[in-house]
């Protein structure tokens, strides 16, 4: 066999090793995806197979659908207040983590331990432990602390708060192993240097620890970002999107409006927007957090 | 521990206390519902209080009304299917992306990545009516196919990112001792993949296991539910009777925790790989 003939076998080989993984990836990822941009021009119900092509309107009918705004509403201020605070909290941890405590690996495996946890457990336990009677307020209220005794799921602007503290609760152990990679990876001897030159430890900080972490915070920072806007698990389960529509994510509406009121070319309309929505914060982060990775 | 000395240095010492107390508080509402799973339906009611003895009917409960044999053993089948699945397929996929630098390989590199930014509700309509036009409404197929399709970015990515990392002049020795691809490929590639293969089942393990949205999507009968979706109905059948719910939350979340302890150094390379630039 020639060279030429050769080089033709193994491309047509790699090409075939490559087919059964984009094969599913196409038939369960794109394809759908791409019949929801026909459906969401339709008024599908999904109980026939009869539906007429309505063009734009499912998508003005969003904007003026009070439980789509308060959805979207919820979804950026959870995605963009636990990606913050997380954010601070995660690296926070990290820091002590790496500040040479003794108890360093006991620490590390109990803020590990809560991402472990499924969100219908985490609701479970939650659902309990926040009643109003629940072991809280029981405590507060043991303790003299009674006015901070609250009803955390009952209240319209205290529910979704309540959502964003478990969130952040359960993921700071994650986020915080990958700053604290992150922070093994710099060089101790850019700090000796930096005392040398008299900088302070607020200095070496943010000259030093936070630019050579910006790899680590992309990284975080998109899981935090993408996760906070699928969020669908934890309102779905605990609240029921409640109280009135407080807790309601996009996620959640799309499935409430296409399997609980039957309008699936109304739903794909939305989860089209979504989409959109995902892809152009998400490729916006990567680009604004990448371009302040430096080399060293 | 030997005769190192560690000065007393009060700052770290209130530091150390502080994290003991954050400690606790992460890991409390986990003790409190082991703790609380052992308490009859009286002590319930006094939420503070410890347990008096080791009542064990709330387990009895939530093992035989939750069916728990069952759930265990369909999310056994479907996370052991699919974790297999998605290491053969995306070995496979990952090594030609890898070792070719064609534009058609990036792009099919990048296309796969970009899985990661599709929510599933996006698609979750037409996957509704694709799902049962193939039959596999109630099936747990329909799960393994959604999980595997969910691990493909993340696979790829780590085993794409590993392979890079393999001199080629172990292949290019093979090939001149006379072995074709394939025998490459399962001869010398696959072998070093170890590392990589234990990154890939650390991230893509926890996900599959508590996946909820697919089986309340796709399964409607009781015999066929995995955990998630089968918790979620024993908790809806009980509302406020706390005791069996702790008990098979218990019993639940002691799966994933037993085996993060014994596994825990595998964890945390699992994860900080997967967080390399991709």
């Amino acid at each position: 066999m020639n060279r030429g003939a050769f080089r033709q076998k193994e491309r047509l080989l790699g090409l075939l090793l490559i087919l059964p993984a984009l094969t599913i990836f196409l038939t369960i990822t794109y394809y759908p995806l791409i019949f929801s941009f026909f459906y969401s021009v339709t008024d599908f119900t999904g109980r026939s197979l009869d539906f007429n092509f309505v063009g734009l309107e499912n998508f003005r009918n969003a904007m003026n659908d009070s439980l789509v705004r308060a959805s979207i509403w919820n979804t950026f201020s959870f995605a963009l207040f636990t990606t913050l605070i997380g954010n601070a909290v995660n690296l926070l941890l990290a820091l002590v983590l790496d500040s040479g405590l003794r108890t360093k690996n006991y620490l590390r495996t109990a803020f590990y331990i809560p991402c472990l946890l499924s969100p219908v457990i985490v609701s479970a336990i939650f659902g309990s432990i926040l009643q109003y009677d629940g072991v809280l307020n029981t405590f507060l209220k043991t303790i003299g602390l009674d006015f901070l005794a609250l009803d955390y799921f009952g209240k319209m602007n205290l529910a979704m708060p309540m959502l964003m503290a478990l969130n952040i609760w359960q993921w700071c152990g994650y986020g915080a192993i990958i700053y604290l990679a992150g922070l093994q990876t710099i060089p101790t001897e850019y700090y000796e240097a930096a005392t040398i030159d008299g900088a302070g430890a607020f200095d070496k900080f943010f000259k030093i620890t936070l630019p050579l972490l910006m790899p680590s915070i992309t990284i975080v920072t998109f899981m935090s970002l993408t996760g906070g806007l699928k969020l669908f698990d934890l309102p779905f389960i605990l609240t029921k999107g409640g109280p009135g529509n407080a807790t309601q994510t996009i996620g959640t509406a799309i499935y409430k409006i296409g399997f609980e009121y039957n309008k699936m070319g109304y739903a794909t309309a939305i989860a089209v927007l979504f989409f959109f929505v995902i892809a152009i914060l998400a490729i916006a982060q990567l680009r604004l957090t990448r371009s302040r990775e430096v080399e060293h | 521990m030997g005769k190192k000395k560690f000065r007393v240095n009060p700052k770290m010492t209130i530091l150390g206390a502080i994290m003991l107390f954050a400690s606790f508080v992460s890991l409390f509402p986990i003790l409190y519902a082991i703790l609380s799973s052992f308490k009859t339906k009286v002590e319930m009611g006094d939420v503070l209080a410890l347990p008096s003895s080791l009542y064990l009917e709330n387990y009895q409960v939530a093992w035989e009304r939750s069916d728990f044999p069952a759930l265990l053993t369909n999310s056994l089948f479907v996370t052991v299917l699919s974790m297999s699945i998605i290491l053969v397929i995306g070995s496979l996929a990952a090594y030609p992306i890898s070792r070719n630098s064609g534009k058609l390989y990036v792009f099919l590199y990048l296309f796969f990545l970009s899985g990661m930014m599709v929510p599933f509700q996006s698609g979750m309509i037409p996957l509704y009516g694709l799902i049962r036009n193939l039959g596999l409404m109630n099936t747990r197929l329909s799960l393994v196919l959604v999980a595997v399709n969910a691990s493909i970015p993340i696979t790829i990515l780590i085993f794409t990112g590993f392979i890079k990392t393999i001199p080629r002049e172990l292949e290019e020795a093979a090939k001149i001792d006379g072995c074709g691809y394939m025998k490459t490929l399962f001869r010398i590639v696959f072998p070093l993949l170890v590392p990589a293969t234990v990154s890939v089942i650390i991230l893509n393990i926890l996900p599959i296991w508590n996946d909820f949205m697919s089986p309340l999507l796709f399964i409607s009968r009781a015999e066929l539910r995995t955990l998630p979706v089968g918790i979620y109905m024993f908790i809806g059948d009980r509302s406020s009777d706390f005791g069996p719910i702790f008990a098979i939350s218990t019993l639940t979340l002691i799966i994933p925790v037993a085996l993060f302890l014994s596994l825990q150094k595998y964890f945390y390379k699992g994860i900080t790989a997967g967080a390399v630039k991709g």
